[in-house]
């Protein structure tokens, strides 16, 4: 109450001061009066009263002084007061205004872009109504991921007591959909129905699907569709409803419309465009019977029953899943489970922290370097003021009260430059997000990166941290003015420790901005080592998949399709070569898939083979990705189903496997086959160029007549991704229903695989250039600001002969000095924390010469001239002006 | 007057403001009139000192003032105990009696 009280009197005193000035003045005035009428009555005249008064209570003025600021709203009142005043002086000065707004918008909007994308990618809560009792429930990593299969969700909806709406999901379906005469791939979501009620959805239009219409395998076809999928394919046509469409040749009803702005559960995901129930899972995943209890595909969430803590529903589960293995031993041994908060991206966690905080740490880095920029950068201007501060002190005002004035100017500047760098990191953070947006695949993710109020919060702590960084020192120097020498009117009222501060904080910069050159150089060094590869050009080579077995072609309609589809694509104009490879990704991890061994190498066991990586392809593939040989011939169309198996390997197989003796016409063992070597490439390596080669034996395509899918590679004189449309063109010439799935050109899948590389040596080399430009400022002006207090020693100098080159290099040298210092630091700091950067470097060592050389030589080149060019003016100081002046 | 007037015992003040109030509600001046009197001029107030307390008496609802005629018709504000003040002030006498003996007794001592 009394707290309320005490807001309320203080609230109706700021608004109506005069009002509440005018009773403290008749109540005092009062006070007085009867004060000197107890005098007057001993006999005093009321004059001589007043005045006995006034020397027993002090002057009336001082009492309200004393009462006045006891009150909180004072304080507000004084800060208002500074307000205005900061504004006042800021806009007196709009260059020196714009020019400290804009550094510290930049170096806030760097610390919010990389905020903002911490936050969207760990932050953040699933889309649900009610996210926070949501938790994830994940398997044990031993089969992969964290995934379940069916039945074992089955169990667990049926025996926990912990956890309530437990629902099931694999949002990750690419499913090949025709619907209102377009076909296409759609990402898809196979969720059990209990999805829509634990995120608290309601349906756009229609109705989500039933427990019901969920629980019986392949019964019922029912879909619900994205919003956005619905306006694309449908107009937004909400007769749509009922009608039926088909996935991966299968027809499935309509029964309902998502709400706009929900596109999954998966943070950083693929967005979800249509829903279709778990039981439907044989027509969402192809790879192994959903049904079965090693099938283990599916993602658990659920919402903790109140009370219960993560940690006892993460027991339960854990002995739920072992009295599920033992009560039947098709299920896989697993080793406990974890549940956890369904916050952020569910997979890659540490990996993307590891990311996280590097960026992190180069924003903070800036800025330090802008805090010191704009510190110096005050430290001048509070110079020049000296005399108007040192004018209030003598009036009476408090070193506290300097402090305040001076704090809150620079925090409107912090102010001003937060907010225009939040606006600018709505935009730079998108920048930033776009490079997640795309994967190796060539699929879309979504993150959701627009501001929310923990980012909103970030920037106002940011904002604050920043102004009062910038703004402390230069105002606790400023407070220190010496008032005799200020009010002398020497004109130069500068102590000898602010211009050090100066120096000081110049030479910070210098050094900061070194470090992350020398950082920035080496990430670039390291990420064009790992996009480089080796012994391969991936360069205007397009590449696709053509998943015929999603409308169930049978293996000899595939063969002859695809060997079609390489024929035609070879004759289209612009097109240099065309081949095929089997299954995985051309650049994804070269998985070992098979055992290799030499005839009559004898193995106790089949584990000790040694493993290999077996790459099904077609002719030409070598030339397509420019692969070159070492020895021997590429597959030809002799190579077919009926003619002797053979293979050709890479170097790294010849020196394991065949031991380094030239394998040529050799015969050797894969999976217990006979294969004759009929060729020797060299060991081609892109995704594994950090990782070291690995063994590989390639085979020819045609040969296994059981082989369904391929990706196509298609090496083009122009442009890849140019060349996509007339490429379609003619697969679809042959059949328009078969799907074609993960356009893209192969350097574009190069740079989904190398992400996080990219996006951390992109982030620090702006980073770099940002505080290469801010400290060459900097130093500018230390250098010129010298200049400009000195002309009158200038003067005096040159009238007493001095050349005009020896007054340059006065300043030159003074220069000098800050660059010296901060590069010797800066290097010492560069050496000490390159080392941090160890897992994020390939092909380059922390302390790489060239990328020291570079960084110092482009600072060195840049703060010369920024020193050169201020001091220069020294020599145009004309000594007749320059004495007049004082 | 006999002596000159000591400072009053730190944080005394509020309670001896209440302790008048209690008696009779009265204005600013007369606060410190009673003060005045009933010490028998040993604490003299300052009106500084004074209406700085006042103010924060009254932000804290302990007492309540109010603008009425004063005798000689000029304005003055009269101020009111509540009654959260009063428990107050009782508290506090409460508090001072307890300190006071256990401070003799220190005192006394030999």
């Amino acid at each position: 109450m009394s707290l309320l009280r005490n807001v309320a009197r203080g609230l109706r005193s700021l608004f109506r001061k005069e009002h509440v000035n005018r009773e403290l003045n008749e109540e005092l005035g009062a006070y007085l009066e009867m004060a000197a009428a107890e005098k007057m009555k001993d006999g005093l005249s009321r004059k001589d009263a007043l005045r006995a008064v006034r020397l027993e209570q002090g002057s009336v003025e001082v009492t309200k002084e004393v009462v006045r600021p006891a009150r909180w709203e004072s304080f507000v009142e004084n800060c208002w007061q500074d307000l205005r005043f900061a504004a006042r002086i800021l806009r007196k000065n709009p260059g020196l205004t714009f020019a400290a707004v804009l550094t510290a918008a930049l170096g806030i909007a760097a610390n919010v872009t990389v905020f903002s994308v911490v936050d969207a990618l760990f932050l953040r809560s699933v889309p649900a109504k009610n996210p926070e009792r949501l938790v994830r429930i994940l398997a044990p990593e031993n089969n992969g991921g964290g995934v379940f299969s069916v039945p074992e969700f089955r169990y667990l909806r049926e025996h926990s007591k912990t956890v309530d709406e437990l629902t099931a999901h694999y949002s990750t379906a690419p499913l090949y959909v025709s619907a209102n005469d377009e076909t296409g791939e759609v990402q898809g979501a196979v969720v059990s129905s209990s999805y829509f009620s634990m995120l608290g959805l309601r349906p756009y239009l229609g109705r989500f699907f039933t427990p019901d219409e969920d629980s019986v395998a392949d019964r019922n076809a029912v879909a619900v569709l994205g919003y956005g999928f619905w306006q694309r394919i449908y107009n937004g046509d909400s007769a749509v409803i009922g009608r039926t469409f088909l996935i991966n040749g299968q027809a499935f009803t309509v029964v309902g419309i998502m709400p706009a702005d929900f596109h999954g559960v998966e943070i950083g995901g693929m967005p979800n465009e249509i829903w279709i129930p778990a039981m439907m899972i044989h027509v969402g995943y192809r790879y192994c019977d959903g049904f079965q209890p090693s099938c283990t595909i599916l993602s658990i969430m659920g919402r903790l029953k109140s009370g219960i803590s993560a940690a006892e529903a993460q027991a339960e589960i854990a002995t739920l899943m072992q009295q599920l293995r033992a009560s039947n031993s098709a299920f896989d041994e697993r080793y406990g489970a974890s549940v956890t908060p369904a916050v952020g991206m569910s997979g890659n966690r540490e990996y993307n922290l590891m990311l996280a905080r590097l960026l992190s740490a180069i924003a903070g880095i800036l800025l330090l370097i802008v805090c010191a920029n704009l510190g110096g950068l005050l430290v001048a201007r509070g110079t020049g003021r000296g005399r108007e501060i040192a004018m209030r002190l003598a009036l009476g005002a408090g070193r506290g009260r300097i402090v305040h004035q001076l704090l809150t100017e620079s925090l409107v500047l912090a102010f001003a430059g937060g907010a225009v760098g939040f606006l600018l990191s709505t935009w730079t953070s998108r920048l930033l997000v776009n490079f997640y947006s795309v994967d190796d695949e060539g699929y879309k993710h979504l993150f959701d990166v627009r501001p929310d109020a923990t980012v909103l919060l970030f920037s106002l702590a940011v904002t604050a941290a920043a102004g009062v960084l910038f703004g402390l020192l230069p105002a606790l120097q400023a407070s220190r003015t010496d008032l005799n020498d200020a009010l002398k009117g020497g004109g130069s009222p500068v102590g000898a420790n602010r211009k050090s501060s100066r120096t000081a904080l110049a030479t910070v910069q210098v050094a900061f901005s070194l470090a992350l050159l020398v950082g920035a150089g080496l990430l670039a060094r390291s990420a064009a080592f790992i996009q480089s590869g080796s012994n391969m050009d991936l360069h205007h080579v397009l590449g696709l998949r053509l998943p015929v077995s999603l409308i169930h072609y049978p293996p000899d309609k595939a063969r002859t399709f695809k060997q079609e589809v390489v024929r035609r694509l070879r004759e289209l104009p612009g097109v240099e070569s065309v081949s095929l490879a089997k299954g995985q990704g051309l650049l994804w991890n070269p998985w070992l898939s098979g055992r290799a061994t030499l005839p009559g190498k004898m193995y106790a066991k089949l584990e000790e083979q040694p493993r290999v990586s077996v790459k099904p392809i077609a002719p030409n593939y070598f030339a397509t990705l420019r692969i070159p040989f070492v020895s021997g011939r590429d597959f030809n169309d002799s190579d077919n189903p009926g003619s002797p198996p053979v293979t050709i390997v890479n170097e790294t197989f010849a020196r394991q496997i065949a031991a380094n003796r030239l394998p040529l016409g050799q015969t050797v063992l894969i999976d217990d086959k006979p294969y004759q070597i009929v060729g020797l490439v060299k060991d081609a390596q892109m995704r594994s160029v950090i990782e070291g080669p690995l063994p590989v034996a390639y085979v020819p395509f045609w040969q296994d007549e059981t082989l369904l899918e391929a990706r196509m590679c298609i090496r083009l004189a122009g442009d890849p991704a140019a060349a996509l449309p007339m490429v379609r063109k003619a697969i679809a010439s042959i059949d328009p229903a078969v799907p074609v799935t993960e356009t893209m050109p192969l350097m574009d899948q190069v740079r989904g695989a190398y992400t996080d590389a990219r996006v951390a040596s992109t982030v620090l080399s702006c980073a770099a250039l940002l505080a290469l430009i801010l400290s060459a400022m900097g130093l500018y002006g230390v250098v010129s600001y010298e200049v400009g207090r000195r002309t009158k020693e200038i003067g005096v100098r040159t009238a007493l002969g001095a050349r005009p080159h020896d007054v340059v290099q006065l300043f030159l040298r003074q220069g000098f000095r800050v660059v010296l210092s901060g590069v010797l630091f800066g290097g010492g700091l560069a050496f000490a924390t390159t080392r941090l950067l160890g897992a994020w470097l390939f092909g380059v060592g922390s302390a790489d010469p060239l990328s020291f050389g570079a960084a110092t030589a482009v600072l060195l080149c840049t703060t010369v001239t920024a020193t050169y060019l201020p001091a220069r003016q020294a020599m145009r100081v004309d000594p007749i002006v320059a004495l007049r002046y004082e | 007057m006999p002596e000159k007037p000591s400072d009053l015992v730190q944080g005394t003040l509020d309670m001896l403001i209440l302790k008048t109030l209690a008696l009779e509600p009265t204005h600013g001046y007369g606060i410190s009139v009673r003060i005045e009197q009933m010490s028998k001029g040993v604490f003299r107030l300052n009106a500084g000192s004074l209406f700085l307390a006042i103010q924060r008496l009254e932000r804290d609802g302990l007492i309540e003032g109010e603008w009425k005629p004063t005798e000689n018709n000029r304005r003055a504000r009269y101020y009111v105990l509540t009654q959260k003040g009063r428990k107050r002030l009782d508290n506090e006498t409460r508090e001072w009696g307890r300190q006071v003996a256990a401070i003799a007794r220190i005192l006394e001592a030999s």
